[in-house]
């Protein structure tokens, strides 16, 4: 079965690179990817995109980024039982703080490491995606 | 005498002409007696209620209507016999609220008698509205059928009554006066002397309360037994002739202290009808602050007179209108001249003519009306006597009378010459000492100005410095503030940097795994190159954001075990121990306090290093030690990393801590450049100090200072 992951990233190399992985990962997922996160929050407002079973959100993004992103979409009804993960190159081990505690359902730091990605995205639809 | 009734009828003849009488008689003497009786007593009865001076009415019914009354009893009504038959209310109105009406209703009605005294009615008499005062008595008439009425007997007592508040507001006013009087007013009655009326100024002399009233005298007032004032009271009494006393002393308890004051009184014996003494009048008057004063003003007195002798001061006066001069002994003396001589002009005459005229106009000047009538001159004189001359101090003062006008100078004069030859002296002295002050004043006017100097080129310099200060603070701040600069640009450039690295590494992931391309193993050889260089960039960058966020303030400072943190480093390097069989050793580590986060970067970066450097032919070996020690009382841990690895020259010691220093080929050991220099950062935020020792081929020994407590 199909799955919509959606993917709000400013970088279309990641963007790139995300999908590829999903493709070698032999997932059969649609992959939407947003230039910047004011984008990516209208249109699922407006419902103008499908409603994604799954959100990867990039932390570092030009005019609002991806903390107040995550808060702007907890206010949206439909997406409250929705995974969002965030994706960065932050080292979020550093930063002290859970994904709970944000609201975030997972942290994952791009690797840079093609195989290393794969791994790690595998492992996160099998817990998250039923 | 007998009373008959007899009645009977004349009878005729037919022709109508008289023919005789026939009748009867009775005898009716009884009954007669008995209407008399009742007659006679009714009409004692009226005579004496019409004659009783006490005024009587009779009041019949419970209405109370006016039946019967004397003339003494309108006389008090106000009223006249018209009243008669009509009921008491409506013959006094005035009575309806005065309770009379309800008092005579209970007599009738309970059938007991009332009596009052003295009791105050307003009644309307003589065409106006009267208050009297009456004694009375309501008395019930009983008759077959129970209480027919009411009677009143009636005295007015207004005018006793009137007198005796007469007599006891005046009574009053009497005691009022007495009571506040100042003079101090009590009688004394009987032999014993016991106290009555005292008034308040008595009980303030006696220093006592009201209760010594009815006492007494000796008892109430123990004190007085062993003075004359008994004996004095007791010689009045028994001789009737009064006593009087001007500033007797005598003793009274003035707040429980026995204390002298001074009395005028009079002991005025009061007799009774028989001429006999029956109590003594007593009238004192303290008089003892007038002879405080009087015995002051005494005392003043001779006290002055005392200091005119002592001071050795001739007194003198002039009179206004006169000219006349009265003074004293000494005066006489100084001038030499005849005591009988009053005149004031021989006395000028004896005056130093440069004095004269100004003496002259000083005491015309004192007594002038208006002025302010002192006079206060010194003068030099000649006896005309021996010709001895003196130089005298005249003061003096005018006198006015009750309009103002000058009476007289009166004044003292005292002999200064002995007093001026000394001040003399003295001056002389003083000016020499002056003119020598006045030299050393110079030296040291010349040395003063020479600190003056001094302090003005040191403020100078002073002022240089805090111009410096002011410079070195104004650079301080650029200084701070580029260095924040120079932290943000670190941390922004190094977090952008590693962005194209990281995709640089990961294509690179991903040519390597690129199942569609084939390299061959020169181009393979290439991409390891490749990802060699991306890593020890990375590594670079790393290492370079480590070196800025060490900036960051805010880092938590708590008591770091050394201990923990070397074994934890063990752990962290597991795998590079293992793999260069290297041995580390170290034991009895302290506890400093820090930041526990760059405690151990600055152990693992020095463990790393020795690691990192060690010599091929042997495997490394670290030991760590530390022991404490004392720098200006603070207590400081010396720890040393020690290792066996290939050392370096002494003379690069310091530059090793420099930031991007290298001493040895990327080929043979990989480095940032930036650990030691990190090193050095750390322990110089901990306040402490770091320093290397090497010896090339041997190993090195790095040496860290780091005070125990967070200062």
């Amino acid at each position: 079965m199909s799955k919509h992951i959606l993917l709000i990233d400013d970088d279309r190399d990641d963007a790139e690179i995300f999908s590829d992985a999903l493709e070698e990962l032999g997932m059969e997922a649609a992959v939407t990817h947003f230039a910047d996160g004011n984008e990516g929050v209208q249109k699922l407002h407006e419902k103008t995109i499908a409603a994604p079973d799954i959100i990867f959100l990039d932390i570092n993004m030009p005019h609002i980024d991806g903390w107040d992103c995550l808060r702007e979409l907890k206010t949206i009804a439909y997406l409250q039982k929705i995974p969002i993960v965030m994706y960065s190159t932050s080292n979020f081990e550093q930063l002290d703080i859970s994904p709970e505690d944000i609201g975030a359902t997972a942290f994952l730091t791009k690797p840079d490491n093609f195989n290393e990605l794969k791994e790690r995205l595998s492992s996160l639809f099998s817990q998250l995606l039923s | 005498m007998t009373w008959c009734r007899a009645a009977g009828d004349p009878y005729y003849r037919e022709d109508g002409s008289y023919a005789g009488y026939a009748g009867f008689c009775m005898d009716i003497d009884e009954l007669v007696r008995q209407q008399q009786a009742l007659a006679y007593s009714e009409e004692r009865f009226r005579n004496i209620v019409e004659q009783s001076p006490m005024a009587i009415g009779l009041l019949r019914g419970r209405d109370m209507v006016v039946e019967l009354g004397n003339d003494a009893i309108f006389q008090i009504w106000g009223k006249t016999r018209a009243i008669i038959g009509k009921q008491l209310l409506e013959a006094l109105p005035e009575i309806r609220d005065q309770g009379f009406m309800s008092l005579l209703q209970a007599v009738y009605d309970s059938g007991k008698p009332f009596f009052g005294t003295g009791v105050m009615a307003r009644l309307e008499r003589n065409g106006r509205l009267e208050e009297g005062y009456f004694n009375y008595a309501y008395t019930p008439i009983h008759s077959a059928g129970g209480v027919s009425g009411v009677m009143v007997l009636a005295t007015e007592v207004t005018d006793l009554v009137l007198a005796r508040k007469a007599i006891e507001e005046t009574a009053a006013k009497l005691r009022a006066v007495v009571d506040f009087a100042p003079a101090a007013i009590a009688l004394f009655i009987g032999p014993d002397l016991v106290i009555e009326m005292p008034n308040q100024a008595f009980l303030n002399i006696a220093g006592k309360g009201r209760e010594i009233t009815g006492k007494p005298l000796r008892a109430a007032m123990p004190e007085l037994v062993d003075q004359p004032f008994m004996e004095l009271l007791d010689n009045v009494y028994r001789t009737g002739r009064p006593y009087e006393a001007v500033g007797m002393p005598g003793d009274i308890m003035e707040n429980g202290i026995l204390t002298r004051h001074f009395f005028n009184f009079s002991y005025i014996p009061l007799l009774d009808a028989e001429g006999k003494v029956y109590a003594i009048l007593d009238v004192t008057i303290d008089v003892t602050a007038d002879i405080l004063n009087k015995k002051q003003l005494e005392e003043s007195e001779a006290f002055l007179r005392e200091a005119i002798e002592v001071a050795e001061l001739a007194t003198w006066s002039i009179e206004a209108k006169t000219n006349k001069l009265t003074y004293s002994r000494r005066m006489y003396d100084w001038y030499g001249i005849d005591p009988g001589k009053n005149d004031i002009d021989a006395v000028f005459e004896l005056v130093d003519p440069d004095d004269r005229q100004r003496v002259a106009d000083a005491i015309q000047k004192a007594l002038t009306a208006g002025s302010d009538g002192i006079f206060d001159e010194e003068f030099t004189i000649k006896s005309l006597t021996t010709g001895r001359k003196r130089i005298v101090h005249s003061q003096g003062k005018t006198l006015l009378d009750a309009e103002g006008n000058p009476l007289k100078l009166v004044g003292t004069a005292q002999d200064i010459t002995v007093h001026r030859q000394l001040q003399l002296a003295l001056e002389q002295e003083i000016q020499q000492r002056t003119e020598e002050l006045d030299a050393s004043n110079e030296e040291i006017r010349a040395a003063n100005e020479e600190i003056q100097a001094a302090n003005e080129q040191l403020a100078a310099a002073n002022e240089e410095l805090a111009a410096t200060n002011e410079e070195l603070a104004q650079s301080n701040e650029n200084l701070s503030a580029s260095n924040q600069d120079l932290q943000q640009f670190a941390h922004v450039a190094s977090h952008d940097l590693k962005e194209p690295l990281r995709k640089i590494k990961t294509f690179l992931s991903r040519l390597e795994t690129d199942d569609g391309n084939l390299y061959s193993p020169k181009s393979r050889g290439f991409l390891e190159k490749i990802n060699h260089s991306v890593n020890r960039m990375q590594a670079m960058i790393e290492g370079v954001l480590n070196y800025s966020r060490m900036n960051y303030n805010g880092q938590k400072i708590e008591k770091v075990p050394l201990g923990p943190i070397l074994s934890d480093i063990t752990v962290d390097l597991e795998v590079l121990i293992a793999e260069k069989k290297a041995v580390i050793t170290y034991n009895d580590l302290p506890e400093i306090e820090g930041s526990p986060i760059l405690l151990y970067q600055l152990f693992y970066n020095l463990v790393i290093n020795a690691l990192k450097f060690s010599a091929q032919d042997r495997p490394p070996h670290i030991t760590i030690t530390a022991e404490p020690i004392w720098r200006r009382n603070i207590h400081f841990y010396q720890i040393e990393v020690a290792d066996n690895g290939i050392g370096f020259d002494q003379v690069h010691a310091e530059k090793i801590f420099n930031t991007f220093t290298r001493l040895n080929t990327k080929d043979q050991y990989e480095g940032t450049g930036l650990g030691l220099a990190l090193c050095r950062k750390i322990v110089l935020r901990h306040h402490g100090a770091i320093e290397a020792i090497g010896e090339k081929g041997r190993g090195a020994r790095f040496i860290i200072l780091l005070p125990k407590h967070h200062p």
